[in-house]
C-alpha cells in the first residue's frame, strides 16, 4: 500500500532519511517509532509530498507519488498534525469540509458529510458544527482535526504525533478513539510517535527507526520477542517488557474452562488483556481471576501461572 | 464598527465649517496681520484636494506594499524580501522635501512630485505591516492547509490573507495618517492641499494662515485615523 524504497533526504548538514526501506500493507495501523531525529516525521511527510526525497521513491499502490501533482495527491490522503492546525477563521463545519470543498463537492453533500463525521467522532453535530476553533478544548479540536482528515474519504491517514499536545487522559481517550476508527473503517494509517506506550496500544505494524533508517518492523509482539537490534530492545524495554507482552495477549487465550469458580475470585470482562487479568489478581490478592462473558456467565478461569505462557 | 471612532471625523467637519467664521478671532490673535483669514481658496476645496492627494498616493502604496509584502513572504523569496526592505527603507530615509525638490525638475510643479514623495512614504508601513501580518499566521495552520491539498494561491487567499487582514489594515492606517501629514509638504511643489495656506503664510509672514493650514491638516489626520480605526479596531502604533 505504502512503500518506501531507499528514501534519502538531507536538510543542510542534517541527514534526516538515510535510505529508508519500508512496506506498509493495506489496512495496517503502522506506527513509526523512534527518538527525535530518527527521521519519522520526514518519512511521513514524503508520503503526501510535503517533503520530496533527494533520492529513492515512495509508492502508493505501486505508483510513485512524485508522478502526481502534490495538491491533488494530498486531497486523497488524510493528514493530522500535533499542532492540529484548524483554520481559526472558519467554523468547525467549514474546517471539516475543507477538502471536500477543494474537490468541488456540492454544499448539501458537504453538510451531510460534516454531520456524519461529527457523529463518528462522538460530537453532537448540532452543538459543534457552528463553533469556532477557539471555542474547543484540545481534545475536541483534535477530534475535529481527525474529522477534517477523514472528510473526503481518503484510504490513507497520515498522523504526525497527533496526540502529543494533549493531556494524558485526553490522549488515552483519543488513542482508543483511533483504534476504534481503524477497526471500523479499515483505513491504512501511518502514525508517528516517540511514545512507546502509544505505539504499543495502536500499532498492528510497529516500525522502529533510528538515524534515518528502519531498524525493524513487525507486530509489537514480534519486536518484543525478537528485537533485531539492541537499540530496538532499549527503546521497547523501558523496564516493562513483561507487562507490555502481557498487554498484547488476550486473557481468554490463556484461560482454562472454569468448572465452579469460587465467588471470592475477581471477575474481569472476557475481552480483557493478560495485563488486566494480572492487575485484577494483584488488586484482589488472589492467584486467579474469572472471565465473565457478555451474557454475565463465567467464561473461563485464568490463573497467575497461566500468565507466564504469555 | 465603533461609533466613538467617528468623533474625530465630526471634529474635522466642524473645523472645516467653523474656520471661515473665525476671522475676528484670528484678527484678535494676530493683530499685526493684515489679512487674518486665508481666503485664496475655500478650506473645503483645499481639504478635498488634500484628500485626493492622500487617496491617489495611498492606493498605489497599498498595492505596492501589500504586493511586495506577499512576494517577500513566499517560500524561497528571501532575496525579494531583502531587496524590498532595502528599497523601501531607502525611500523613507530620504526626507519628503528632498524627494519633492529632486522630482520637480523631472515631473514639473504640481501634484506629481508630491504624489511620488507620498507613495515612497506610505509604502513602507504597508509593506512592514503586510510582512509582519503574514508572519503571524501559525505555521501549523499553513502545514494543515498544504496537507489538505490547497494550492499556494488558495492558501494565500483563503487562509493567509483573511488571517492577516487586521494587522494589514493597521499598516494601512499608519500609512494613511502618515500620508495626510506628509501631503501638506506637497504645497512646496505647488500642489493644492491643506499645506497651501502654510506655505503661503510662511512666504508672506502670515502666522494665522500657517495655523489654519496646520490645524486642518492635524484634524484630518485624526479623522482618517478614526475612520480606519473603526474598520480595524487595533491601536495604530508605528511599525
Amino acid at each position: 500500500m505504502i512503500r518506501f524504497e531507499g528514501v534519502r533526504k538531507t536538510f543542510g548538514a542534517t541527514r534526516a532519511l538515510d535510505g529508508l526501506d519500508l512496506e506498509v500493507p493495506e489496512g495496517a495501523f503502522a506506527v513509526l517509532l523512534g527518538g527525535s531525529g530518527a527521521g519519522k516525521s520526514t518519512a511521513l511527510r514524503t508520503v503526501n509530498r510535503l517533503i520530496d526525497p533527494d533520492a529513492g521513491r515512495v509508492l502508493l499502490r505501486g505508483r510513485d507519488v512524485a508522478q502526481e501533482e502534490a495538491p491533488t495527491l494530498r486531497r486523497r490522503i488524510g493528514y493530522v498534525i500535533q499542532g492540529i492546525g484548524l483554520f481559526p477563521h472558519w467554523t468547525v463545519a467549514r474546517n471539516i469540509g475543507a477538502v471536500p470543498r477543494l474537490l468541488g463537492w456540492e454544499d448539501r453533500r458537504i453538510a451531510a458529510r460534516v454531520d456524519e463525521l461529527l457523529a463518528l467522532l462522538r460530537l453532537d453535530p448540532s452543538a459543534y458544527r457552528d463553533r469556532m476553533p477557539a471555542q474547543l478544548s484540545g481534545g475536541q479540536a483534535q477530534r475535529i482535526g481527525v474529522a477534517r482528515a477523514l472528510a473526503a474519504g481518503p484510504d490513507i491517514l497520515l498522523m504526525d504525533e497527533p496526540f502529543g499536545a494533549l493531556d494524558a487522559i485526553t490522549r488515552q481517550a483519543m488513542q482508543q478513539e483511533m483504534a476504534r476508527l481503524h477497526a471500523a473503517t479499515g483505513k491504512t494509517i501511518l502514525l508517528v510517535t516517540h511514545d512507546v506506550d502509544e505505539a504499543f496500544s495502536l500499532a498492528t505494524q510497529l516500525c522502529v527507526m533510528a538515524e534515518g533508517r528502519l531498524l525493524q518492523a513487525g507486530t509489537p509482539r514480534e519486536l518484543l520477542d525478537a528485537p533485531a537490534d539492541p537499540r530496538v530492545r532499549d527503546l521497547l524495554d523501558g523496564g516493562a517488557i513483561g507487562m507490555r507482552r502481557l498487554a498484547l495477549v488476550s486473557a481468554a487465550d490463556l484461560a482454562a474452562p472454569s468448572a465452579e469458580a469460587p465467588a471470592t475470585l475477581p471477575r474481569i470482562p472476557a475481552g480483557a488483556t493478560g495485563r488486566e487479568a494480572l492487575e485484577a489478581m494483584l488488586a484482589a490478592r488472589t492467584e486467579a481471576a474469572v472471565l465473565v462473558g457478555s451474557d454475565g456467565a463465567d467464561a473461563g478461569l485464568v490463573a497467575l501461572k497461566d500468565l507466564l505462557r504469555a | 464598527m465603533r461609533w466613538g471612532a467617528l468623533l474625530p471625523v465630526l471634529l474635522f467637519a466642524a473645523g472645516l465649517l467653523a474656520l471661515p467664521l473665525l476671522g475676528p478671532g484670528f484678527a484678535a490673535l494676530f493683530p499685526d496681520v493684515a489679512e487674518p483669514l486665508y481666503r485664496r481658496e475655500a478650506f473645503g476645496t483645499l481639504a478635498l484636494a488634500h484628500a485626493g492627494l492622500v487617496l491617489a498616493s495611498l492606493l498605489p502604496a497599498a498595492a505596492i506594499g501589500i504586493g511586495l509584502g506577499i512576494a517577500a513572504t513566499r517560500p524561497g523569496a528571501r532575496e525579494v524580501r531583502a531587496v524590498a526592505d532595502a528599497l523601501v527603507g531607502f525611500a523613507q530615509a530620504v526626507p519628503p522635501v528632498a524627494v519633492i525638490t529632486i522630482a520637480v525638475p523631472v515631473l514639473g510643479f504640481g501634484a506629481a512630485p508630491a504624489l511620488l514623495a507620498l507613495v515612497c512614504y506610505a509604502t513602507l508601513p504597508v509593506l512592514r505591516g503586510t510582512t509582519g501580518a503574514l508572519a503571524t499566521v501559525p505555521p501549523e495552520v499553513l502545514d494543515a492547509a498544504r496537507g489538505a491539498g490547497m494550492t499556494p494561491r488558495q492558501i494565500l487567499w483563503q487562509v493567509e490573507l483573511p488571517l492577516a487582514a487586521t494587522p494589514i489594515l493597521v499598516g494601512l492606517r499608519v500609512a494613511a495618517v502618515l500620508a495626510v501629514a506628509t501631503a501638506a509638504v506637497g504645497a512646496v511643489a505647488g500642489a493644492t492641499c491643506l499645506g497651501t495656506p502654510i506655505i503661503a503664510g510662511l512666504v508672506n509672514g502670515n502666522p494665522a494662515w500657517v495655523l489654519q493650514g496646520a490645524l486642518l491638516t492635524g484634524l484630518m489626520a485624526f479623522a482618517v485615523d478614526g475612520l480606519l480605526g473603526a474598520l480595524a479596531p487595533v491601536s495604530a502604533s508605528p511599525p
